[in-house]
């Protein structure tokens, strides 16, 4: 087997937005020739702000929303090549869980429904004893009881939903798990819980996560890689010890620098970019980054930097690095 | 009873909602005080209290709830005494409020600077049409372009700008109280940091005190002079943000900081065992009490007042020489 168990090749989103008959339509591109490959039982964290075109990645990993273009590679092979049939094994190790844990779960479906539910299509024919036994396996990994299984949705806090909601995705002994934001909806104590869950059944199931967020301090907790994502292209990646020190990207070092730390004797400068994300719609042209950098040149506006190694095994987007 | 702060001093507030699952006993005898031109962080998780309490300074309750009993002084008037019109004076002028999502809490089908200008009008009695050079001014101040802004709509605002115009309008006034509920928890991180700048530099140069609620350390231990910590209904700690993080006395707020995680920490997590209570029926005692580690006979059967152990630093909690009878 690959020693990256998933590896991306130049995808590509692009939603077209219908505004007129007449006019030409216009194009988001909202990821915009990712590449990047995930190594074997590793946590890769994407983080980007609102618009960067996280969690559309995310969906285009799995093949819930089409690529436009691009290769998504599992363990070696082209997702998007594949027929129906061939795919469904795939659809089976590649699982997600969702930000929202109140609008992931079906509310009138019980909870052993709710699990069981892609056991019944991917494991034809097992018997209802078999399912009940694996159901009762992850909800005591996610840290629930047997007897959750005959409650409803409802019943249960954000924290219990969200693990719910990742026993859901294990059930089926996926490889590889998408994690779209799974704490963000959380209070940190509950946070501080269900990251620690994900952690021990990621060790425990061998797992690899792509851990889609926007909170930096969580991607330090969860993470080995990490890329940075900005209006659908990714402008730093690597080690996430190395890009956490040694931030070489302008947008990487302001996204370090906006985190509210949670210490009141740390006096540190704070680094005040004006103005707004720009629209993916019409993203800026040369380095996209360039309206919001304090270091743009004259180069930044007109030429897009092109990806490019920084270090061993770091690669950064920008004309002029900072480290 | 002792006056604790010289703008705002609250003391056994206790506010319910009448439900059909039954009466939620949200907040349970709190205690909150500030200074003039104080900034003071309320902390906490969901259904701790801290947006009723902030609703409750304004008397905003509505049905179903219910403000029952308490007293809530803002400089020498106590504000659950006063007429609604004598209410009306303060509240906008002197007490104004920013909240979490701005396109809710503008008008959608009135221009901005109207908006603004109608504050100002009310404040200052005047005919709204006199305002707009002030608004003008007041939107140039958070970083605008009065020109343009004036009369967008708020839909045509961006949620960073729209922050802006609430801040615009919640300054406007000159209020002697700015209350922030969770302002920049929409936004992303590094508008956050802008919206942020923005006020602390505002608010310091008008000298404005800042009560803001929130659920993030980060953003109190980067904005606040103060910390109140609550826990369902309930004040549990009150300390200088200095001393809350350097030296946290209450079981709850020793486990909520060691459950943030923060770039570069290297001690592992650790959850607070157990949930949040329900506050339809919450237990008896200090209502923490489940899932505190040093839980002893007395913690089950009355709540701890809320005491002070040394200057600043104040805690509701029977590690402290407590006798007891707060709240209920």
């Amino acid at each position: 087997m690959p020693e990256n168990i998933l590896e991306i090749n130049n995808l590509k989103k692009y939603f077209e937005l219908k505004k007129s008959v007449f006019a030409r339509p216009k194009v988001v591109r909202a990821v915009d020739n990712v590449s990047f490959k995930i190594p074997r039982g590793s946590t890769f964290a994407v983080v980007g702000e609102s618009g960067s075109g996280k969690t559309t990645l995310g969906r285009t990993v799995l093949k819930l929303i089409e690529a436009t273009a691009g290769q998504v590679l599992m363990n070696g092979t082209d997702i998007y090549s594949l027929n129906k049939k061939e795919f469904m094994e795939y659809r089976r190790k590649m699982q997600i869980v969702f930000q929202d844990p109140y609008n992931s779960l079906h509310p009138k479906k019980l909870i052993k429904t709710i699990i069981g539910e892609g056991m019944k299509i991917h494991f034809k024919g097992m018997r209802e004893q078999m399912i009940r036994k694996r159901i009762t396996e992850v909800l005591n990994e996610v840290g629930l009881r047997e007897e959750h299984m005959f409650r409803y949705p409802h019943e249960f806090s954000g924290g219990q939903r969200q693990r719910i909601a990742f026993a859901r995705a294990i059930v089926l002994n996926p490889v590889f798990v998408v994690l779209d934001e799974p704490t963000s909806a959380l209070d940190v104590s509950v946070q501080a819980m269900v990251l620690k869950m994900l952690r021990e059944t990621k060790e425990k199931e061998g797992l690899t996560y792509l851990f889609i967020t926007h909170d930096l301090s969580v991607v330090d907790y969860l993470a080995d890689h990490v890329a940075v994502l900005y209006l659908g292209q990714v402008v730093e990646m690597g080690k996430k010890d190395e890009v956490f020190t040694n931030a070489a990207h302008p947008y990487t070092e302001l996204l370090l620098n906006s985190n509210p730390v949670p210490d009141p004797f740390l006096k540190r400068e704070k680094i005040i970019v004006d103005g707004e994300i720009p629209s993916p719609i019409n993203p800026p042209s040369g380095c996209r980054f360039h309206t919001r950098c304090r270091y743009a040149r004259s180069k930044c506006r007109e030429q897009e930097p092109v990806e490019r190694e920084h270090r061993a095994g770091h690669s950064i987007k920008c004309h002029y690095p900072l480290s | 009873m002792k006056r604790r702060g010289d703008l705002l001093d609250i003391s056994a507030l206790k506010v319910v909602f009448y439900t059909y699952r039954g009466v939620i006993k949200a907040l349970n005898g709190v205690e909150l005080w500030m200074n003039r031109g104080e900034r003071l962080g309320v902390v906490g998780e969901t259904g701790c209290g801290k947006s009723v309490t902030a609703k409750s300074v304004m008397r905003l309750i509505e049905e179903p709830g219910k403000i029952l009993s308490g007293r809530l002084l803002f400089e020498d008037k106590d504000l659950l005494q006063i007429q609604e019109s004598d209410l009306r004076q303060i509240r906008g002028s002197e007490i104004s409020m920013i909240f979490q999502e701005p396109n809710s809490s503008l008008n959608p089908v009135m221009s901005v600077g109207f908006q603004i200008a109608e504050v100002l009008a009310e404040k200052n009695k005047t005919k709204i049409k006199k305002q707009y050079p002030a608004v003008a001014e007041m939107l140039e101040l958070v970083g605008l372009d009065a020109e343009r802004v004036m009369t967008m709509y708020p839909h045509e605002l961006s949620g960073g700008m729209a922050q802006r115009v609430m801040i615009a309008m919640g300054l406007a006034p000159k209020p002697k109280l700015l209350i922030a509920d969770e302002p920049t928890s929409a936004l992303d991180v590094t508008i956050q940091a802008q919206i942020l700048e923005l006020l602390d530099q505002l608010v310091r140069e008008m000298g404005n005190a800042v009560l803001m609620i929130s659920h993030d350390m980060g953003v109190v231990a980067e904005f606040c002079d103060k910390i109140m910590v609550m826990y369902a209904g309930n004040s549990v700690e009150y300390a200088t943000t200095e001393k809350l993080f350097k030296n946290p006395r209450h079981p709850y707020t020793k486990g909520l900081l060691q459950a943030v995680p923060r770039i570069g920490r290297i001690e592992e997590l650790k959850a607070i065992k157990g949930t949040v209570p329900d506050l339809v029926s919450p237990p008896p005692g200090c209502r923490f009490h489940k899932r505190c580690p040093h839980m002893t006979a007395v913690c089950q059967k009355e709540h701890p007042s809320f005491i002070q152990v040394e200057d600043d630093h104040y805690v509701a909690c029977y590690l402290f020489g407590n006798e007891g009878g707060g709240g209920h």
